[in-house]
């Protein structure tokens, strides 16, 4: 019995720690959606489900919705189908192989915060990395970030040089596991290259991929520091306003909390319906 | 001999000779700066110089130019021994600009007092988040913060700031002089007619342009026919500045003209204009005064119709949707899409010196007042000499509340648009006495002399204007030419060598009196709780989307209007209501009277006015 009771003692920091740092700031947060409560005012009141209603008549709220999907919706396609490509060509038999693999994976390195400042250099409209090479050799220079079009192609364009490796690397791990005596197999009964890859090699792979998209859906819902830092705060205007750039608008720009915490409430509903979408997709395959 | 002392003895023992110790060579280290400023002879330069005075009258007389009685230093009445003070400021570094001071300071209030400082550097997005968290969590981690003023509403309603009014009355403390400081820089560290910051950085927003180039364009005969004949009147910058008929129309018609020439030779076009409208930093400091003269209109009193730009004081509603304010965006908007270089959108303050004092690029600038501290330097700038500052241009038209129309008549209006940045004492600070001796040191006399004329060793951010002690004696102030290391260059081991110009100098002076005196009106700075907010959506929707994205300026003003409304509406309409009337002295006589505009025809090419 006392061995019993040993055992909850092991798990007390860890379960203190998740308490302290995980339950009671999410209850907190709970708690003042409920209310006006505001950084710089002392007393809170209760608003009951104001909080969680009035986003759904903001039109800042419906623009963010959009952006964010927008982003995911085309970022993370081309992040997979980048990916998969990079890995069915490093994974034959050429020369300097693991370099090309060291090097498609150095972005995967960098903070997106950090690549987001230097952005700032990369992206910048009078001269920058980008735009420098462009006027040397005679071409316009691209608003980057000036211009709202532009500026949700410069997020995508980020988002996908940072995390193509991610689904580069994963998608080689799952090549290099296809056994090569099935893809010998189908070579000898006269398959073609496209056909081993459609018809041996995809389905073996799809239970990766889907990992990947899941990883890159849920991460690319909640991406703050490109259109943030390098956009300066969703700019222009509200072009690149994702959901998470628009919270912390409300609750670190304006110190409204309780608006905050509902939005965060609502985003987290709103990220657990497509997580469950994808997980329903993921059974039906297996299925 | 061999008596035995305790251990708590021993060691308060060696805590007294060492206190000791500290405290004597403080003294020397505070004997020893006394004894060498005294010994150093006073700063006396003696010219000859031509001088106009009032427009009328030319007459030669000998100046002689001394130092304004520099105070000795602060002869610290009260210590501060042990102590350590936390101040929370914008990042820059050891040398930048408004931490700077604190760095460079740093040692020498710890020989004066005793007391340490530690500066905690925070960008300027972090900074009110950082700020307000540790208030509101009463964590207490600052003694003190130098934030941007748009604050001021969320530090002083909770009472998150000591009011100041019992320690400037207190001889213990370094005296900054508050009579000094004009009503329209103090706005931004009084409320209720209280004080509750240490005025100290005086911002505005001026309007600036190159002179080599202006200057060459005005003698070309040819040039000036073909803006007449463009437009249907002479190109007469400098004749509309002296006679106060400078429009932002008149602007938009010169940014057209000038735009599409090459201005510095590099093969490329260049603009009529640049500006630093970067969405996420301090674009509506470009919006702001700039939209002021089509909506503020002076009255004796601060009343429902005068001297109103930000909401009707009655309902609270944002004046944003008026005649005037759309007028102002319509023509912002024009200005900044079509003759400024877009690489504006993406410029802070730094690109945007670069691209005007150094690069050369664009005929104008519209500011804040660092382009005139900074373009002496030459590692900043090619225009040393060349800088014309000009205060606040105005509007051939405005939206009069009172009126319920649109008048046809220039109306001029002074702005204290940028953060004015300036120290707070926290609430929640163990040692408010030592932060507020801080604070009030650097704005005593001669701190305050020396961080604006001190760019040399670094340039600290801090702008003069809004203190009498800072603007030239001819202007109304108290400073010399010497006081800026003028005339000569001189080197003085007390002092940097001088990188002002003294044309760039006094047409700035010039500037920032009509700026702070004598504008038909002023605008009031935005400083109510949500602020912040507020400035944000309109960074967003009047920088971003209307400048930035193709929206109308009507659109981009009604969702600012939106905003604001909910900002209004979420901190309760009754308590703004409020707040408004205490932020603007609503029903009080207006302290602004303006004075009469102020000229120098030594500080302009005569010959190039023509009016």
């Amino acid at each position: 019995m006392r061995h019993e009771r040993v055992k909850y003692l092991f798990l007390l920091p860890a379960v203190l720690y998740i308490l302290a740092l995980t339950i009671f700031p999410l209850l907190t947060a709970l708690a003042n959606s409920f209310t006006d409560i505001r950084f710089g005012t002392t007393k809170a009141t209760f608003v009951g489900l104001r909080n969680y209603i009035a986003p759904f008549s903001d039109y800042r709220f419906h623009n963010s919705l959009y952006v964010t999907l927008l982003l995911t919706a085309i970022a993370v396609p081309i992040e997979l189908g980048l990916g998969m490509l990079l890995a069915i060509l490093v994974n034959r038999d050429i020369r300097g192989r693991s370099i090309v693999r060291s090097i498609l994976l150095v972005p995967l390195f960098v903070s997106p915060i950090a690549f987001a400042l230097m952005g700032q250099v990369i992206f910048y409209e009078g001269g920058g990395g980008i735009n420098g090479i462009l006027k040397d050799i005679g071409l316009h220079p691209i608003k980057w970030r000036s211009d709202p079009l532009v500026a949700k192609f410069t997020v995508v364009l980020s988002d996908v040089w940072m995390w193509t490796p991610f689904a580069f690397l994963i998608t080689l791990a799952g090549l290099q596991a296809v056994p090569k005596d099935l893809i010998e197999a189908a070579r000898v009964d006269g398959a073609s290259e496209s056909q081993i890859f459609r018809r041996v090699v995809l389905p073996i792979i799809t239970p990766v991929l889907l990992t990947i998209l899941f990883f890159r859906v849920v991460d690319t819902l909640r991406l703050f520091e490109v259109p943030f830092t390098l956009l300066g705060g969703g700019g222009p205007g509200i072009a690149t306003e994702t959901l998470t750039v628009y919270i912390y608008k409300i609750g670190f720009r304006g110190f409204f909390f309780g608006q905050a915490s509902a939005l965060s409430f609502i985003y987290l509903a709103f990220v657990a319906v497509i997580v469950s979408v994808l997980f329903q997709a993921v059974r039906r395959f297996y299925a | 001999m061999n008596k035995k002392i305790s251990r708590r003895k021993a060691i308060s023992t060696a805590g007294k000779i060492a206190i000791t110790a500290v405290v004597a060579g403080a003294v020397a280290g505070v004997g020893g700066y006394l004894a060498g400023s005294t010994a150093a002879p006073p700063k006396t330069i003696t010219e000859t110089v031509k001088e106009t005075v009032t427009k009328t009258e030319t007459v030669t007389k000998t100046v002689t130019a001394t130092a304004s009685p520099t105070a000795p230093p602060t002869t610290p009445k009260v210590r501060f021994d042990g102590v350590k003070v936390t101040v929370a400021a914008l990042a820059g570094g050891v040398k930048g600009p408004i931490c700077g001071p604190f760095y460079y300071y740093r040692d020498e209030v710890k020989s004066l007092t005793g007391m340490d400082i530690e500066v905690v550097e925070l960008s300027f997005a972090d900074l009110p988040i950082k700020i307000i968290a540790d208030l509101s969590t009463g964590t207490g981690a600052y003694d003190g913060f130098v934030p941007c003023s748009n604050i001021m509403g969320d530090l002083v309603i909770p009472g998150y700031v000591h009011q100041l009014d019992k320690w400037i009355a207190d001889p213990r403390f370094p005296n900054w002089y508050p009579e000094k400081w004009s009503y329209s820089v103090t706005q931004c560290s009084k409320w209720g007619g209280h004080w509750y910051g240490v005025p100290w950085d005086s911002d505005a927003w001026y309007f600036n342009w190159n002179m080599k180039y202006m200057d060459k364009v005005l003698k070309d005969k040819d040039k000036r026919r073909e803006f007449k004949n463009k437009f249907g009147y002479e190109l007469d910058p400098y004749g509309w500045y002296k006679r106060k008929e400078l429009t932002w129309q008149k602007i938009r018609d010169m940014c057209e003209f000038f735009t599409g020439w090459d201005w510095n030779g590099d093969g490329e076009d260049d603009w009529g204009i640049i500006m630093g409208l970067r969405v996420g930093e301090q674009g509506p400091f470009w919006f702001i005064p700039f939209a002021a003269p089509f909506l503020v209109e002076y009255g004796p009193t601060i009343d429902r119709h005068h001297n109103i730009f930000w909401f009707d004081p009655e309902t609270m509603e944002p004046l944003l949707k008026t005649e005037g304010m759309i007028e102002a965006a319509k023509l912002f908007k024009e200005i900044v899409t079509k003759y400024m270089d877009p690489v504006g959108f993406t410029f802070t303050f730094a690109d945007k010196w670069d691209y005007f004092l150094n690069k050369e690029k664009a005929m104008f600038c519209w500011a804040a007042p660092d382009t005139a501290t900074l373009v002496g330097n030459p590692e900043k700038s090619k225009m040393r000499g060349y800088l014309a500052s000009i205060a606040c241009p105005g509007s051939e038209v405005y939206y009069s509340l009172a009126e319920g129309r649109m008048v046809e008549k220039i109306n001029i209006v002074g702005n204290a648009a940028g953060c004015s940045w300036h120290g707070w004492v926290s609430t929640l600070s163990k040692n408010p006495e030592a932060m507020y001796w801080v604070l009030a040191y650097f704005s005593s006399p001669e701190k305050l002399v020396k961080e604006i004329s001190s760019s040399k060793i670094f340039w600290t951010g801090v702008d003069p204007g809004g203190c009498s002690l800072q603007v030239l004696k001819d202007y109304g102030g108290e400073a010399t030419l010497a006081d800026f290391n003028l005339p000569g260059n001189f080197v003085d081991p007390g002092y940097p060598t001088a990188l002002y110009n003294e044309g760039d100098l006094r047409r700035f002076h010039i500037a920032a009196y009509n700026n702070w005196f004598a504008a038909d009106a002023i605008q009031h700075y935005l400083r109510l709780p949500g602020g912040v907010a507020m400035f944000t959506s309109m960074d967003t929707h009047i920088i971003g989307e209307m400048c930035q994205g193709g929206v109308s300026p009507e659109e981009a003003l009604d969702r600012t209007y939106r905003d604001w409304e909910k900002i209004i509406d979420e901190i309760g309409r009754e308590k703004m209501i409020e707040y408004y009337h205490a932020m603007i002295g609503y029903g009080k006589p207006n302290e602004y009277k303006p004075r009469p505009w102020l000229w120098d025809d030594r500080a302009f090419p005569k010959d190039l006015i023509f009016g």
